[in-house]
């Protein structure tokens, strides 16, 4: 890797989408996630409601740029712009409510229809350390993760519990995605940019060599 | 029409009617005689011969500039160039000279065009074209003065730069997409060459990217804004019509977590509206971005005051439609389609910018949308509103009267208050009132009732003293009783 001591290298850029009902603390999540890295950075003024970290995944830096989204009912027919370009996905619900649950269903076909059709989608029972209020239980989750073909984990937001897991585990399918070359970063509407040019021209040679030569007028 | 004057009387002579260059239509004064289709010909021989001074003036300009632009090059000694820095002038006379004509050429194929109308009503004055000239000078230097600091790279960017303005010279009459087309093509040819020929980090080319973007949308900015050929112009009509009909909507029914009652927060709000106002004003894609995410922050910070915690995405889309609608930006479909196809993509796809911008076109979605359901009112409640007959609450004048100054809205509010006081005031006259019976109510209702008490149990007071003596009177046998006992003593 031809990483410098700059924080800002890194070699690949995922767009991220958090979605799910209202309430279910989408922010939160978001928030801790991004939140550690900017701890000791007194000017911190980015909202919560977009940020970016830079994450290691086996080896790889990844650079996540997260877009959380509004998730009232009546916003769900015109935020599908949201999802162009969305590399991954973290689709959240409440374990307290069964209501964020019944819903995910809805979400899970806007994700499946308006993003890319590889885009890996995590599911998170989040405010788990609410566990005597629960009103979806871990099996159930899980059996219908399995069902759609979804990762899934229990978070907590105010513990930080899994949080950053949750985010890793997307980017390293997503990864393992492009590896395996299920996955084209050169396609449009992928989500996924290169982040070094160096690593471009080291995975994609075509590109490298012939800057389009048919373009070039000189 | 000297010859006209000893005319009396209101007759006016046909003659006087028809167009000056006769060919037997009616004139108009409005035409300064002519009928409408001459005084479109006189108006574009002199139209197109400014148009022909102002090209002249701006080709001598970029001489100019060019000129400048390679003697600072050479002076800055690079010995090595001197050759192909000869080269690059000649071309660059070539493509100038080839430009010029062309330029001519294709402006002077639209005269009795049917173009000509839309040409008319797109630049109504010469002076606002030398305006725009002058601005587009300065961004030119500007770019000139900023790719000098890159040398070789510079050289190589600004003649790619000219080549595709030039090659965009003649897709002016494609269709809006395939110059948009082309455009985003260039954006991505002109960083990849910078990456991998260039060796450019990409840091710089970021940097480079956003001059070059600047400098070609400000020269594109005239005929790829809200063009003729697509049906933009309708689209803002038609949204602008939409917010002004919804003028009723409040805070409440958006569910906005935003107080205005909270001066800083007012302050806020009246920041983003003008923000957002302000993108129609710009001419390059990312200052149009730039005001959108100023206006986007602003929000934020008012939902950070009212509520004394940061904001989320749930807060945030109401609000930025509540923004909207407040502020009814001019042109926004244009806007909005302008930035979709002209911005940088990489820029629109992810970074900040973008996820702004698409948390705008969500909001203009929304409002497009928007019916009694989505704002939680009943369907008649809606259609009411909507057909102006009634509007949602008193208060209304207050929230909903964009150009009311602030004297205005604090006398509505003090007029407000003043009715609620008034209610209050009476409320309590009537409580008192109230009070008051029931007092008097009260005292009579004892009164009766201690009446009621002492008629059913009538005092009876016996003497006292007959009682007293009568204690034995009864017994009459009295002196038949025996004598009581008397103790007595055992002796032993």
């Amino acid at each position: 890797m031809s990483q410098t001591a700059m924080s800002e290298t890194y070699d690949f850029l995922f767009k991220f989408l958090v979605i799910g009902n209202a309430g279910t603390g989408k922010s939160c999540l978001l928030h801790q996630f991004i939140e550690k890295k900017f701890k000791d950075d007194s000017n911190h003024t980015i909202g919560v409601e977009f940020g970016s970290k830079i994450i290691n995944v086996g080896g790889k830096y990844v650079k996540l740029q997260i877009w959380d989204t509004a998730g009232q009912e009546r916003f769900r027919s015109v935020t599908r712009s949201y999802y162009r370009g969305a590399a991954g996905a973290l689709l959240v619900y409440d374990i307290t409510s069964r209501e964020t649950y019944n819903a995910l269903t809805n979400w899970l076909t806007d994700a499946r229809m308006l993003a890319s059709q590889n885009i890996v989608i995590i599911l998170c029972g989040n405010k788990k350390d609410l566990d005597t209020d629960r009103e979806v239980t871990f099996l159930e989750a899980s059996r219908f993760a399995q069902e759609n073909e979804l990762m899934f984990l229990e978070t907590s937001a105010l513990t930080g519990e899994n949080v950053e897991e949750a985010f890793v585990q997307c980017a390293r399918k997503i990864l393992n995605k492009i590896e395996s070359g299920e996955l084209d970063p050169e396609r449009m509407g992928s989500g996924i940019q290169y982040g070094d040019a160096a690593l471009r021209q080291l995975r994609s040679p075509r590109r490298a060599q012939a800057p389009s030569a048919q373009e070039c007028g000189c | 029409m000297s010859l006209k004057s000893e005319r009396r009387g209101i007759h006016v002579d046909q003659s006087e009617l028809l167009c000056k260059k006769g060919c037997g239509y009616y004139g108009n004064p409005a035409w300064q005689g002519f009928c409408s289709k001459c005084w479109r010909e006189e108006y574009h021989k002199a139209r197109q011969k400014q148009i022909q001074e102002d090209w002249e003036l701006a080709e001598r300009l970029q001489r100019e500039e060019e000129e400048a632009f390679a003697s600072s090059q050479s002076s800055q000694g690079a010995q090595s160039l001197t050759f192909s820095k000869f080269e690059e002038k000649k071309t660059n006379e070539k493509t100038r000279k080839v430009t010029t004509v062309k330029k001519f050429f294709s402006a002077s194929s639209r005269v009795g065009a049917k173009k000509a109308e839309i040409q008319e009503a797109k630049a109504p004055s010469p002076s606002i074209n030398r305006q725009t000239s002058i601005e587009t000078d300065r961004v030119s230097k500007e770019f000139i003065e900023f790719l000098k600091t890159f040398h070789k790279t510079g050289q190589e960017i600004y003649k790619q730069t000219k080549l595709f303005l030039e090659a965009m010279h003649y897709k002016r009459d494609l269709s809006i997409e395939e110059q948009s087309e082309c455009t985003q093509d260039f954006y991505q040819n002109v960083a990849e060459r910078m990456q991998t020929r260039g060796k450019v980090p990409p840091e710089r080319v970021e940097k480079i990217m956003d001059q070059i973007e600047k400098y070609i949308m400000t020269r594109l900015y005239k005929y790829v804004f809200c063009p003729e050929t697509t049906d933009d112009e309708k689209k803002d009509l038609a949204i602008q019509k939409r917010i002004r009909a919804l003028h009723w909507v409040t805070p409440q029914m958006l569910c906005v977590p935003v107080n205005e009652e909270i001066p800083e927060v007012s302050d806020m709000v009246v920041k983003a509206i003008t923000d957002i106002i302000e993108m129609d004003s710009k001419r390059v894609p990312r200052d149009k971005l730039a005001c959108i995410t100023k206006c986007s922050k602003h929000i934020f910070n008012a939902i950070k005051i009212t509520k004394n915690e940061p904001a989320s995405a749930d807060d945030f889309l109401p609000t930025l439609i509540y923004i909207v609608l407040k502020g009814n930006p001019p042109r926004l479909q244009s806007n909005i389609q302008y930035i979709t196809r002209f911005c940088n993509p990489s820029r629109l796809m992810t970074g900040e910018d973008g996820y702004y911008f698409t948390n705008l076109c969500c909001a203009v979605a929304f409002i497009e949308k928007l019916d009694a359901q989505s704002l939680n009112l009943s369907q008649e409640d809606f259609d009411r509103y909507m057909s102006g007959q009634t509007s949602p609450r008193k208060q209304e004048s207050e929230n909903w009267s964009p150009d009311a100054c602030l004297g205005v809205k604090q006398m509505y509010k003090n007029l407000d208050l003043l009715s609620q006081l008034n209610e209050r005031q009476e409320r309590i006259m009537n409580e008192a009132k109230k009070l008051e019976k029931d007092l008097i109510d009260w005292t009579d209702g004892i009164a009766k009732e201690v009446q009621d008490i002492v008629e059913k149990y009538p005092l009876e007071i016996r003497p006292p003293n007959q009682s007293v003596a009568a204690i034995d009177s009864e017994n009459v046998e009295n002196d038949k009783l025996p004598p009581p006992l008397q103790p007595q003593v055992y002796a032993g």
